[in-house]
């Protein structure tokens, strides 16, 4: 049985493992996101998210979700630099409690957003690369979901932008993760039109996918 | 003209818990809302003027508005691995009633 709402501690590094942590983020992470990751190694690429703004996306989600009367959870998975400091792999932003697409009666953790950190920005930092880094950001939305009660459901949409080629590799990444592409119904959520771009766990997968990184809990 | 929401108390759980940073957090959310005056349409129900609002919200159309109203503050500085708190969900529930 997975352990459940325990989230990772290790991932797998050459040569063995090394430490990481989930950590609560603000405001001021998102900046130092921007300052630091996005600005210098992402924006000039050609990477999906090259275009966004961290402190922008934290203001607009918080907005969405105050509408909606949800909480937003801002996570980072972080891992030390060879001085010691933190330094993020990855981030997400979830909304706690979005309806569940194949049940709209039922809540579930929306992954609103997640970006891991381009390699390069990891080497300048001292850090050697971690494996599985994507699939322990989306465990963070599932460890969430099961803190909240919400027996691990989640549900994603991934990002209709980029080429045809990123939005297809996206996809994938997804599919490969072993989350379920939701095919039924034209309103997903709150005002939100099915553009068969949706992914979600129910709580056999979850329990599934969770059950995958139990090793580097 | 009337606003499509306006802030209310349920919307406390999502600024942080810094008194300061709250301050901030919470000017920017009402000067946010004074910026996106939805006019108010006696065929229009809630439902639909909210609905405008937030597509006009998920579109990214005002993310323009969101960069200029969101004060600048100092970017997080980093702390040693080691002292890093890990994510603590009762905790951050306690704070996000």
């Amino acid at each position: 049985m997975t352990q459940t709402g325990k989230f990772v501690s290790r991932l797998p590094v050459a040569g063995g493992t090394g430490a990481v942590r989930v950590r609560e983020a603000d405001l001021s992470h998102a900046e130092a996101w921007d300052l630091h990751i996005q600005d210098p190694y992402i924006s000039k690429t050609d990477r999906i998210d090259a275009s966004w703004r961290w402190s922008t996306l934290y203001g607009r989600s918080a907005t969405l979700e105050m509408l909606a009367s949800r909480r937003l959870a801002y996570l980072q998975l972080v891992a030390p630099t060879a001085t010691g400091e933190e330094f993020p792999l990855g981030q997400v932003l979830i909304s706690d409690g979005f309806p569940y697409p194949p049940d709209e009666s039922l809540p579930c953790a929306f992954l609103w957003y997640l970006a891991g950190t381009p390699a390069a920005a990891l080497q300048q930092a001292g850090i050697t690369p971690h494996k599985a880094v994507f699939a322990a950001l989306v465990d963070m939305a599932i460890q969430f979901s099961f803190l909240s009660g919400y027996e691990g459901r989640i549900c994603l949409h991934a990002s209709p932008k980029g080429t045809q080629r990123q939005r297809a590799d996206l996809m994938e990444r997804y599919r490969g993760l072993g989350l379920k592409r939701w095919t039924g119904g034209w309103l997903v959520g709150w005002f939100r039109r099915n553009d068969g771009r949706y992914f979600y766990a129910d709580s056999a997968t979850a329990a599934l996918l969770s059950s995958s990184l139990d090793a580097y809990r | 003209m009337g606003y499509a929401h306006e802030p209310t108390g349920s919307a406390e759980g999502l600024f942080s818990a810094d008194a300061a940073r709250r301050a901030i957090e919470r000017e920017f959310i009402g000067r946010f809302f004074a910026r996106l005056r939805v006019p108010a349409s006696p065929k229009a129900s809630p439902a639909a003027r909210l609905h405008d609002l937030v597509e006009v919200l998920d579109s990214g159309r005002v993310d323009h508005a969101i960069e200029q109203l969101t004060p600048k503050s100092a970017p997080a500085v980093p702390q040693r691995f080691d002292e890093v708190p890990e994510f603590d969900y009762d905790a951050w529930r306690q704070r996000h009633r």
